[in-house]
């Protein structure tokens, strides 16, 4: 991942923490040491269970939670050393895409006036041709600029997805962030907006940053995979690599306990994953997954895991292959 | 195999502002006992009011059961007292539900809820109703259970929740259960573990499951026949296999081609998704025709005038389509 990368993450860290009159101060580990990059046009998946820290990873690009450590850039701009005006400024390179098409909408608002805010807030083009701009965003994602005049509560969750979309487009960012932007549509619905997603970026070249814990979409739509578990990325890799050869024995679980919906010949064997995730207070000490590994060997317990490239750029961190 | 429940002709109508919406129409299923049967479809196609109305949960009005049957074994549920509907949920058939954190009552410990419904159901102590709800949550597999029963739902993770709701279904040993998207709210790793305690639970007790579900992949995992929905109409049943590897209506089709598969060997190429043109109709707007017509690629004439009957392709292949012929040929 080497080209030109347009969202280059450094040992990330997010930790949510809060101190207490009398008793032990808690720590919150959601993202702990995390590394990426992005090369522009192209599309990064982050995957893993609720909890895993992907979707902190994805608010702290957008500086929307506060950093503990690390740096993010995008493009030539350090977003994780900018405050305020600059900051503001920066973020017209990037948007978001949120997961629930019913709730981060504006009820009160006109969509038309929901895509058109950005323009307005960002003053992106002449007054004037703003409803023009608005009109052209509404053709791109398929919406009848007509619609424009509704409320968001008269639109399907497909069709408010798209809003988003075009909403999140309106400052010609460079990068997009979406947080499980399908999870809560229909098949049918879903297949309509990746392929729309699909059609953006070969149009706009437009990159994604992909949050999501369906191993279907993010093998249909990214370019590259980070599995990411309690906090840290435990395997990345092009998508190639990862689906068909992958290295770390909870990736190798995470994709078995997939449903194939196709009929049962008795041939697939699952590994059985017991248990779920320890919690990110109190962290095991050695590495993060060995308590539900089938693996796991006397060294996992105590020795933490380093993330090495195990050929070709194929990261994973596992003492099993080390 | 002898048929435990039996779904006639059933109709299901909900009075609203905008018109009657046929909510169910004309629904008719057979559950064999000890088998599990998929019921599939988007939202609003009428799966889960198919459940709910099975349970006696129609919230009446709007609702009104307007014909149609649900004969358990002789008895017709339509019929049945209020009282009676008491006994029969729980006791004879129990549900699951999608989001185990709201249905579970977050006051009471969850070795208390599941003895509440036993003692609802049989006469028996509260020392045994209690030792019952260890044992069944030994059963579903929750480590630890005499201390778990004492814990709160809160105290609970996702997966736990799920187990302790299965238990709870279960402890009256009914005779069917229905799941209604019951692993829709968690992660794949613990949906795979439900998914396995439903299978040997199933096979332990015999119980015959109704598995509600939007997700094809489900369907493949656990159901040994499954039934695919849209707009209150039954429009495909059959073996999963066949609904999966051989599907006849245009709708199965369009449904199971715009999912992306998991591939374990992906290819460079990456085609875009197959999509169902248009969107789900509204109940209310429903015309005589097929209620799949106006977004079929292979609609005739004859589809918008009149409603296709389901008919048998095969001796257990159901399906409710005009153009079989030309569907299967492309």
């Amino acid at each position: 991942m080497s080209e030109d990368p347009l969202l280059e993450v450094r040992d990330l860290k997010v930790h949510f923490g809060s101190k207490k009159l009398f008793r032990k101060s808690v720590v919150v580990h959601a993202v702990d040491g995390v590394s990426f990059s992005v090369p522009k046009g192209k599309t990064l998946g982050i995957v893993g269970e609720s909890g895993s820290g992907k979707t902190t990873t994805a608010l702290a690009v957008l500086r929307l939670v506060p950093i503990t450590d690390g740096t993010i850039r995008i493009g030539d701009a350090e977003i994780s050393a900018l405050e305020k005006e600059e900051l503001r400024a920066a973020r017209r390179k990037v948007q978001m895409v949120f997961q629930d098409p019913y709730s981060s909408l504006d009820p009160r608002r006109r969509v038309g006036d929901i895509v058109r805010e950005p323009l307005d807030l960002m003053e992106i083009g002449a007054e004037a041709d703003r409803d023009q701009m608005v009109h052209d965003l509404f053709v791109q994602v398929g919406l009848r600029p007509e619609l424009a005049k509704l409320f968001p509560h008269q639109f399907s969750g497909g069709q408010r997805q798209r809003v988003g979309l075009a909403r999140a487009l309106a400052t010609r960012p460079e990068l997009i962030v979406c947080d499980e932007p399908v999870s809560a549509l229909d098949v049918a619905v879903q297949a309509q907006i990746l392929n729309l997603m699909r059609k953006l970026q070969e149009e706009l070249g437009v990159t994604y940053l992909f949050i999501s814990h369906d191993l279907g979409v993010v093998q249909h739509l990214c370019d590259h995979v980070a599995v990411m578990y309690l906090g840290q990325i435990v395997e990345q890799a092009d998508r190639i690599s990862l689906f068909s050869n992958p290295q770390h024995p909870y990736t190798q679980a995470l994709l078995a306990a997939v449903p194939k919906a196709r009929a049962r010949d008795g041939s697939e064997k699952r590994i059985p994953l017991t248990g779920d995730p320890p919690s990110p207070i109190n962290l095991p000490k050695g590495c993060r997954f060995a308590g539900r590994c089938p693996v796991a060997m006397e060294k996992c317990h105590s020795v933490v895991p380093e993330l090495r490239d195990r050929g070709n750029g194929h990261l994973a961190s596992c003492h099993l292959l080390d | 195999m002898s048929t435990i429940l039996s779904i006639n002709d059933l109709i299901v109508d909900f009075k609203t502002r905008a018109g009657n919406a046929r909510v169910l129409n004309e629904i008719s299923i057979e559950l064999q006992s000890g088998e599990i049967l998929g019921i599939v479809g988007e939202s609003g196609c009428g799966k889960s009011m198919t459940a709910l109305t099975i349970m006696g949960l129609v919230p009446s009005p709007p609702g009104k059961i307007s014909s149609g049957s649900i004969l358990l074994e002789e008895e017709d549920l339509v019929k049945a007292s209020t009282a009676r509907m008491r006994q029969v949920r729980g006791g004879i058939i129990s549900m699951i539900f999608q989001e185990p954190m709201t249905s579970l009552n977050p006051v009471f410990r969850v070795g208390d809820q599941i003895a509440e419904c036993v003692l609802l159901h049989e006469e028996i102590t509260k020392e045994d109703a209690w030792n019952r709800a260890v044992e069944m949550l030994t059963k579903v597999g929750i480590p630890e259970p005499e201390i778990r029963a004492r814990a709160y739902p809160h105290e609970l993770s996702g997966g736990m929740r799920q187990r302790v709701m299965i238990a709870m279904a279960l402890s009256c040993r009914p005779r069917i259960l229905i799941a209604d998207e019951p692993t829709t709210a968690l992660d794949v790793t613990v949906q795979a573990q439900i998914f396995d305690l439903l299978k040997d639970l199933q096979r332990e007790t015999g119980t015959a499951i109704i598995m509600i579900t939007h997700d094809m992949g489900a369907i493949a995992e656990l159901a040994d026949r499954a039934a695919v929905m849209y707009a209150g109409h039954i429009i495909e049943t059959g073996k999963t296999e066949d609904i999966l590897s051989n599907p006849q209506h245009p709708y199965t089709r369009g449904l199971i081609a715009c999912v992306p598969h998991l591939e374990e060997n992906p290819s460079e190429i990456r085609p875009y998704l197959s999509e169902i043109k248009g969107v789900v109709p509204s109940l209310t707007e429903l015309g005589k025709g097929c209620a799949f017509a106006p977004r079929c690629p292979y609609k005739t004439d004859v589809c918008e005038e009149e409603r296709p009957p389901i008919e048998l392709v095969d001796s257990v292949h159901a399906v409710a389509c005009y153009n079989i012929k030309y569907v299967v040929a492309v």
